[in-house]
């Protein structure tokens, strides 16, 4: 297919405008009449200079932008050093019009954004400037898949001029990629001046390695990885011992460098870059690679997100883990609550998994079983340390869970922060709550509609309404009701099923399971600054209109008192 | 399975002791231990 956009006229129109100009150029590589990247050269365009400046017009141009760079100048900012592309306006995409050409910007972004990037004094460009960092450790060309990982918190005591590494990895013998924590930051003789201490999350990095660190005054301003490596060796001056690592075919020498870098916007260098450069050793001969080094420091993680701290702490016993169960058991994983308690007893039938977050490698097991180890492998500041395969309420014909229901349940129950309830069953809910009430523990309680069509997701506080409160509530239409396909559309029993099941596509029910997730996320905030606590107790969400069909989702939000005729809790 | 709102007593002959004054069984307790059920709000199935 002919590209839809008018490229060729483009590019024509823009060459003529170097043209009218006066800027001299010539292409470099590419050919405007066809496709793929364009480069030109400009001939010493700007007054005052006599350095060219480069051109590349990417194959989607216009719709993208150019670059323009040059390798010649040497600037604080706006400049990639190994590149030489110049940072001419802002990175988003917004920030190219089709009314920008070349010939324009050399006349007026360049000259201004050389001297901005020359300027360093913070003052000077305010106004001038997007308020943006740039760490110099974001330009070197990083090998694919080879991770280091830190604590943003570190602070490495600025007078010591290098060290070793300790590194654990996941598994032995090493095969690359190199994926690995740095477990320690020592000194040359050996002591600790850092060390990841979160041992729920190091937990996966059981075998040692060693690499070297070195600060350096200024970054290695060079982007081969031989030459680097070579330069970071030729400055480290201290003990050789512990600098290598041996993987699965050879060894690897590692010297992470350290260097002063901004972490926000013209703070002065403040920050400290870190960059890994490798040299591997093989029979075949050797090679060189740039690791990246990435922040997992559990500070790191709520960067994101500064309003969801309150729930590191928190311990959550979510119970039915069905199409609203495990995506909110997921949700609450990836905020990084503290621990996760899980109760269901079925397995992972293949056709349920058109709306479960797991699929084929998990057909047929128990469902708090994979969804345990899929959370501990994948988000491990989470700990599950308590599952249960149970059906809550069900004469037990076999023995899957030994013992007595009611024990095996209140283990798991007992001081659990928030009962998360998304088993969408009547009579667990009413058990459930009754045990929440009775020891104040907030409930929160989630259930679908048939179709997908609607849900409620509902709150009971201790010393609140109930979940019985809101149920009259309910039953006497002071809540509205959620929309619900009729059986014969809502309701299936698929081939082989011992039970009919409810028919509504993964996404919508999603809705319903996020809308659960935000009011536990709610219900057990405290601070100021926590996601904000609600007054509402109740959520009513409507994704069709039961006679229309397709409807503007809506969340009917109402506030149920304590009820005096309440059956459960009036005293 | 049987449907839990169909009777399936219902149509079977009467037994001819029962209905005697003497054999009417007690009635349920007034308030039954377990009770505090709340009302179930009509029509639409839960699902989760």
């Amino acid at each position: 297919m002919e590209v839809f956009w008018p490229r060729k006229e483009r590019l024509e129109f823009e060459l003529r405008a170097l043209r009218e100009a006066g800027i001299e150029y010539e292409i470099v590589s590419g050919d405007p009449t066809q496709l793929g990247e364009l480069r030109i050269r400009l001939l010493s365009p700007l007054e005052g200079h006599d350095f060219d400046l480069d051109v590349i017009f990417p194959e989607l141009y216009p719709y993208f932008r150019f670059q323009i760079g040059t390798k010649d100048v040497e600037l604080g900012h706006h400049h990639n050093p190994f590149e030489g592309f110049l940072c001419v306006i802002g990175r988003g995409t917004d920030q190219w019009k089709l009314s920008d050409t070349v010939a324009k910007f050399v006349q007026e972004r360049v000259p201004l954004t050389i001297g901005t990037g020359a300027e360093s004094e913070r003052e000077a460009v305010e106004g001038v400037e997007e308020q943006q960092a740039e760490p110099f450790s974001n330009y070197y060309p990083y090998a694919d898949r080879h991770l280091l990982l830190i604590d943003g918190n570190w602070s490495i005591d600025p007078g010591i001029r290098s060290g070793s590494l300790v590194l654990g990895i996941s598994r032995q013998p090493l095969n690359l990629p190199l994926k690995a924590i740095v477990r320690e930051v020592r000194d040359n003789e050996g002591r600790v001046l850092a060390e990841f201490d979160d041992s729920v999350f190091t937990d996966g990095y059981r075998h040692t390695r060693y690499a070297r660190w070195i600060r350096l005054e200024e970054p290695i301003r060079e982007s081969d990885a031989a030459a680097c490596f070579a330069a970071a060796q030729e400055q480290d001056s201290g003990a050789s011992e512990g600098r290598i690592t041996e993987f699965q075919g050879g060894h690897l020498r590692i010297i992470v460098t350290l260097f002063p870098e901004e972490h926000s916007w013209r703070d002065g260098q403040s920050g400290l870059g870190w960059v890994g450069v490798a040299q591997k050793n093989m029979r075949s001969g050797q090679e060189h690679f740039f690791i990246r080094v990435a922040r997992a420091g559990r500070d790191d993680f709520s960067v994101r997100m500064p309003e969801l701290q309150h729930m590191r702490e928190q311990e959550i016993a979510v119970i039915g883990l069905g199409c609203l169960g495990a995506p909110s058991a997921l949700e609450f994983s990836r905020m990084g609550v503290g621990q996760l308690r899980l109760i269901d007893p079925d397995f992972v039938d293949p056709p349920t998994t058109a709306r479960w977050p797991l699929g084929r490698p998990v057909y047929g097991e128990s469902k708090v079983k994979v969804l345990g180890q899929f959370i501990v492998a994948h988000y491990p500041r989470t700990e599950i340390p308590k599952v249960a395969p149970l059906k809550i309420g069900a004469i037990r014909s076999d023995s899957v869970v030994p013992g007595s229901e009611w024990e095996a349940l209140e283990s798991i129950l007992d001081d659990a922060s928030l009962i998360y309830d998304a088993t969408g069953e009547h009579g667990v809910q009413r058990f459930l709550s009754e045990y929440a009430r009775q020891t104040e523990t907030p409930y929160v309680w989630v259930e679908g509609r048939q179709g997908g069509w609607g849900g409620l997701v509902g709150r009971a506080m201790p010393g609140e309404a109930c979940w019985a409160c809101i149920e009259c509530a309910q039953a006497d239409d002071e809540v509205a009701s959620p929309p619900s396909a009729p059986d014969d559309v809502g309701w299936r029993q698929p081939q082989g099923c011992g039970d009919p099941t409810f028919t509504g596509a993964g996404f919508d029910m999603h809705t319903i399971a996020m809308s659960g997730v935000r009011a536990a996320v709610a219900a057990l905030a405290e601070a100021a600054d926590d996601y904000p606590a609600r007054p509402w107790n109740v959520e009513v969400i409507s994704l069709r209109d039961e006679d229309e069909g397709a409807a503007v989702p809506t969340w009917d939000v109402a506030t149920v008192d304590r009820r005096s005729d309440c059956p459960v809790c009036v005293e | 399975m049987p449907d839990k709102d169909k009777d399936p007593e219902k149509g079977k002959p009467q037994d001819p002791e029962k209905g005697k004054p003497d054999d009417v069984p007690p009635g349920p307790p007034e308030d039954p231990p377990g009770s505090g059920e709340p009302p179930q709000p009509p029509g639409r199935r839960k699902v989760g």
